[in-house]
């Protein structure tokens, strides 16, 4: 689905150079679940940003479904990113303004699709997470867990392919933390890639394979046993 | 604690350099606006009010009652009042002096010049003071040949030298004598109604013909100014005025007072209050101007409100803190209402700067001698007070909001920690600016509009290339009229030529009563012009019925008669006056016999409507006589170039009357003039509707910005998911777009019947649903600001990456 060759990424302020990746070779298949690991700063969001197109690689080529993407313009990514990717974020990012309906619908309103097999679709994810009786509501009014199941909603009403997942659980206790990863593994079983980055051994033991990242380079990768 | 008030108020501004820049600007913008509104305002309601009996000093003014026109009054009334009430009310009565305004034939040597000069009563002297700067002002009124002059007129034809004793020559109708110079004084302050260049004791001989110069009753013939006894009454002599007029007054028939009225006004309220029908006074103007003062300081202060009240969650952390820290609501209001009043006095500072730049040119503008006197209490209490009050107003409601924020929550939480109460006051106060804005902009566009309308409007002649000849009975000129006119005839461009008593826009009027039988009571009042029979033929006005007065005929011509001997006269009339004498129609009238008070008249023909007097005036009824020779004005047809024709003209004029200056205007010209008033009003709504406009997107601009500022990361959202830079801006440019939307839905209406009331003084006016595409006109304009400014501010927010909005929390 993705593969990475010799992608490094290099922050430039007026006196100091960040290399935030440095010659990532990563390669993802179609239905994988895979975890990124590392301490802080060693470049997971980085690398998590680039994959999902939010931000353009420094160095090297990256390619999606055989397209190398590393060089489009944002306006292009935009296009690709939102046929294709669903993220989920460890501070959930609900607009405050807009219900939880709305907040979902918003993934679809960008994608030419009618009101109605908007108001349909975004009905049926919510069951499927279950939230629906909570539609009306803001996000304010929700708990921590109910607002990621929201993300999560959100991140795959327009049967997006693949999910990012940026420490979906950072933000949540452990008994939601489990509940969040238990739907993105009955995600993941349903056939989207997930890629997450978490730095919670015990949830990164729902992929099947580990990315561990160094001061930006992959130092090892696990592949769990089936 | 003030100090430090004061220190982190001053950093505040140093840090948000966008919105302080937006403040200070646009309340220093708004308030030059107002600085220099209010000065305008004051002088133009300084008039007359320094003479040393200012509360016993009226000015007359008359009315005639005849016609179905409504009363107009006049500024101008008989020579003959002033005998009359100084006879009735010698009880009342201190002093009283005439004023015969004239414009003689002024010779210095070989210097010959047309200029205004003052024929008045010796106790113009008890009323008025003049500062004599030279020579003895008394010696002017001491005999009949003396002449005061002010400083200007003397340095105009003397420079220099002394011009005491110096003798010119002065020529106007039966008076030609030399005059010689025995005072000199000050010129009147430009804040006088009074105009008087020159002045010399009037002479009722020399002025005894023509009549109307002082002896009509029904002329308007001299300014008139009169002098309570200290303790009399101004009520005693209103009473008493119809009595007087039915004595004094010589009519045919009925009295006096049935035809003319004269009142008094204060001569200090005479130049804000009197109008002469129901135009706009000074008074009404600088009332609307105040309104434009205030709603434009309103419109900046919003911006401040605006941006204090949008800006607050960044300023909560800062008051939380303080309150950790011990501070209690009062000390934070004080310290918010310290900010906003520091904000507006260098909003107010920098306003005077402005307005010291910008002031020679406004004054100009004006046409009025505009200046900032740093001594003048009144100016600086004005500052002063609108300083603490806007920056009052302005910083109140940030202040009370800000400050009664629970600490806890704002340190806690990262939600918005906007009320509602907050963004909606500030959809209400951006609605007022563009509602403001927009009747602004609706009212410049009418006034334009009626300009427009009511200068290109057919008036039934031909206005294009007309050049009027004025005062072809002056001086030397007088009796070789009709020799000008011929050779003027001649000239290749010209197609043709004619004297009358009156050519369009010249401000004359006579009238008379006429009506289809003697008897005075079905007789109304209707002009008169004397033509020749070249007059409808220049002026391209077509016959309606009948015949032209006919050159070679005669019997055509008007012969002077009397009541006591009445000869019949032929006429043409127009149509108008045909149908108000009750003629079915134009063919209907041609050979009745109608009349002029017990003269009768035989009507010869009938030409159609043309509107011959100002452009302003309702279609009047005219009855035309025919005379060869007797016009006051040439009026020349011409093809070609117009500078051509004048110097042609002017040199088939210098040849017969070398001595008597030529005076020349173009018809199209004379109109225009008529709007000078309108057209000035227009420029000055023009500049201060722009001023709010721009005032009122700075604010947008602002308000764009922290909106933007404060969506950063729902717009990241948002392009996470998908949405193009197109679909952010579009977004960014509806949510400001609502209260435009709104402020149309209010500015329409009010501008509506505004402006239709204000059409309503002109007879000759716009239809009224020409305001609706004004009304959409300038909705446009308002939507089209906004979008600019919004759409400018967004599209860089939607452009940046979206992860730079996600990164950081």
């Amino acid at each position: 689905m993705l593969k990475m060759h010799n992608l490094s990424k290099i922050y430039r302020t007026d006196e100091v150079e960040t290399i935030a990746l440095n010659n990532v070779n990563i390669e993802i298949n179609s239905g994988e679940f895979v975890a990124i690991m590392g301490p802080s700063g060693c470049g997971k969001s980085t690398l998590l940003n680039i994959i999902g197109m939010l931000d353009n690689p420094s160095e090297g080529d990256y390619l999606f479904f055989d397209e190398n993407v590393a060089r489009y313009s944002e306006a292009k990514l935009a296009n690709i990113r939102k046929r294709h990717i669903g993220f989920i974020f460890q501070s959930f990012n609900l607009i405050d303004e807009l219900t939880v309906a709305e907040n979902i619908e918003l993934a679809l309103l960008y994608h030419d699709i009618a009101a109605s097999e908007r108001r349909d679709r975004v009905a049926a994810v919510m069951d499927k997470v279950g939230i629906a009786h909570r539609a009306k509501h803001m996000p304010s009014q929700l708990s921590g867990g109910q607002q990621q199941r929201v993300a999560v909603a959100r991140a795959v009403v327009g049967n997006q392919s693949m999910i990012l997942a940026d420490e979906p659980t950072g933000n949540l206790d452990s008994a939601h933390g489990q509940e969040v990863m238990e739907m993105l593994q009955g995600l993941n079983e349903e056939g989207t890639t997930i890629v997450m980055v978490t730095h919670s051994p015990a949830h990164a033991d729902y992929a099947r394979r580990t990315i561990n990242l160094f001061d930006g380079q992959v130092v090892t990768e696990n592949l769990r046993a089936a | 604690m003030l100090a430090n008030y004061l220190r982190s108020a001053i950093r505040n501004i140093a840090k948000e350099r966008l919105y302080s820049a937006i403040n200070i600007g646009g309340l220093a913008v708004g308030l030059m606006a107002a600085f220099l509104i209010l000065l305008f305002v004051r002088f133009e309601l300084s008039y007359d009010k320094e003479w040393a009996n200012a509360d016993r000093l009226y000015r007359m003014d008359t009315s005639f009652l005849t016609g179905p026109e409504p009363k107009a009054r006049l500024r101008r009334l008989s020579g003959q009042l002033q005998a009359a009430m100084l006879s009735t009310f010698p009880e009342e009565i201190e002093a009283a002096a005439r004023l015969r305004a004239l414009e003689p034939t002024i010779r210095d040597g070989d210097k010959v010049t047309d200029e205004l000069v003052q024929w008045a009563d010796a106790d113009l002297l008890k009323i008025f003071q003049f500062r004599v700067l030279k020579g003895d002002m008394k010696a002017a009124f001491g005999d009949k040949s003396s002449l005061a002059v002010s400083r200007t007129f003397a340095e105009n034809h003397f420079g220099d030298a002394d011009p005491l004793g110096r003798v010119l020559n002065l020529k106007v109708y039966n008076l030609d004598r030399d005059y010689r110079i025995v005072a000199v004084y000050e010129d009147l302050p430009r804040n006088s109604e009074l105009d008087i260049p020159a002045v010399a004791l009037m002479d009722e001989e020399a002025f005894a013909e023509p009549h109307w110069l002082l002896r009509n009753w029904g002329s308007t013939s001299v300014e008139q100014y009169v002098l309570l006894k200290s303790g009399a009454s101004w009520s005693t002599i209103q009473a008493g005025m119809p009595g007087l007029l039915d004595k004094f007054v010589e009519t045919r028939s009925g009295k006096g007072s049935s035809f003319l009225a004269m009142n008094g006004m204060k001569f200090s309220d005479y130049h804000a209050h009197f109008v002469t029908l129901d135009e706009m006074s000074v008074m009404a103007k600088m009332q609307i101007l105040i309104a434009i003062a205030v709603v434009l300081v309103l419109v900046g202060a919003i911006n401040f409100v605006n941006l204090a009240t949008a800006q607050a969650i960044r300023r909560t952390r800062e008051v939380a803190l303080r309150k950790v820290l011990g501070a209690g609501r009062p000390q934070l209001i004080v310290q918010f209402l310290t900010e906003s009043i520091l904000i507006t006095l260098i909003a107010a500072m920098l306003a005077v700067v402005l307005l010291e730049f910008s002031l020679p040119a406004f004054a100009e503008f004006l046409d009025a001698p505009l200046e900032l006197s740093y001594d003048d209490g009144v100016f600086w209490a004005s500052l002063i007070a609108t300083v603490l009050v806007v920056g009052g107003l302005a910083g109140f409601y940030p202040a009370f909001a800000i400050s009664g924020s629970r600490p806890g929550r704002i340190l806690m939480a990262n939600k918005s920690a906007e009320s509602r109460g907050t963004i909606i006051l500030r959809q209400v106060l951006v609605t007022f600016q563009f509602a403001v804005s927009v009747i602004l902009i609706v009212s410049t566009i009418i006034i334009y509009g009626q300009t427009w309308f009511v200068t290109n409007m057919d008036p039934g002649y031909d206005r294009n290339n007309l050049l009027v000849v004025q005062g072809v009975d002056r001086g030397d000129m007088k009796d070789k009229r009709a020799t000008l006119r011929d050779k003027v005839r001649k000239l290749s461009m010209v197609r043709a030529a004619s004297m009358s008593s009156e050519t369009p826009s010249d401000g004359n009027n006579s009238g008379g009563n006429f009506g289809p039988t003697p008897v005075r009571d079905e007789q109304i009042n209707m002009g008169e012009i004397w033509i020749d029979d070249a007059f409808f033929d220049t002026y391209r006005i077509e016959m309606a019925a009948g015949r032209n007065f006919s050159g070679t005929n005669e019997a055509d011509e008007f012969q002077d008669n009397t009541d006591e001997n009445p000869v019949e006269n032929r006429v043409m009339l127009n149509a108008f006056a045909a149908e108000q004498m009750g003629f079915a129609s134009p063919d209907a009238a041609i050979g009745a016999l109608v009349y002029n008070g017990t003269r009768p008249l035989r009507i010869v023909g009938v030409a159609k409507n043309a509107r011959l007097q100002d452009i302003n005036d309702p279609q009047r009824a005219e009855v035309y006589y025919f005379t060869r020779d007797r016009g006051y004005n040439l009026t020349v047809r011409f093809g070609g170039s117009p500078t051509e024709v004048v110097e042609a003209v002017r040199s088939v004029w210098m040849e017969l009357a070398p001595f008597t200056p030529f005076v020349f205007t173009f018809v199209d010209d004379a109109v225009a003039e008529e709007f000078e008033e309108e057209v000035q009003m227009s420029r000055i709504l023009t500049f201060f509707s722009g001023l709010a406009v721009l005032i009122a997107s700075m604010g947008l601009y602002g308000l764009a910005a922290v909106s933007a500022e404060r969506r950063t990361k729902e717009i990241g959202i948002r392009k996470v998911l998908g949405a193009r830079v197109r679909d952010i801006v579009m977004m960014m440019v509806w949510q400001f777009s609502r209260p435009v939307i709104v402020a149309n839905l209010i500015a329409w209406p009010v501008a509506f019947f505004t402006m239709s009331s204000w059409l309503e003084q002109y007879p000759n006016r716009i239809d009224s649903w020409l305001m609706l595409p004004a009304c959409m006109a300038a909705g446009l304009a308002a939507f089209l600001i906004a979008w600019a400014t919004v759409a400018g501010r967004a599209y860089l927010v939607a452009r940046a990456k979206p992860i730079n909005a996600l990164r950081y929390e």
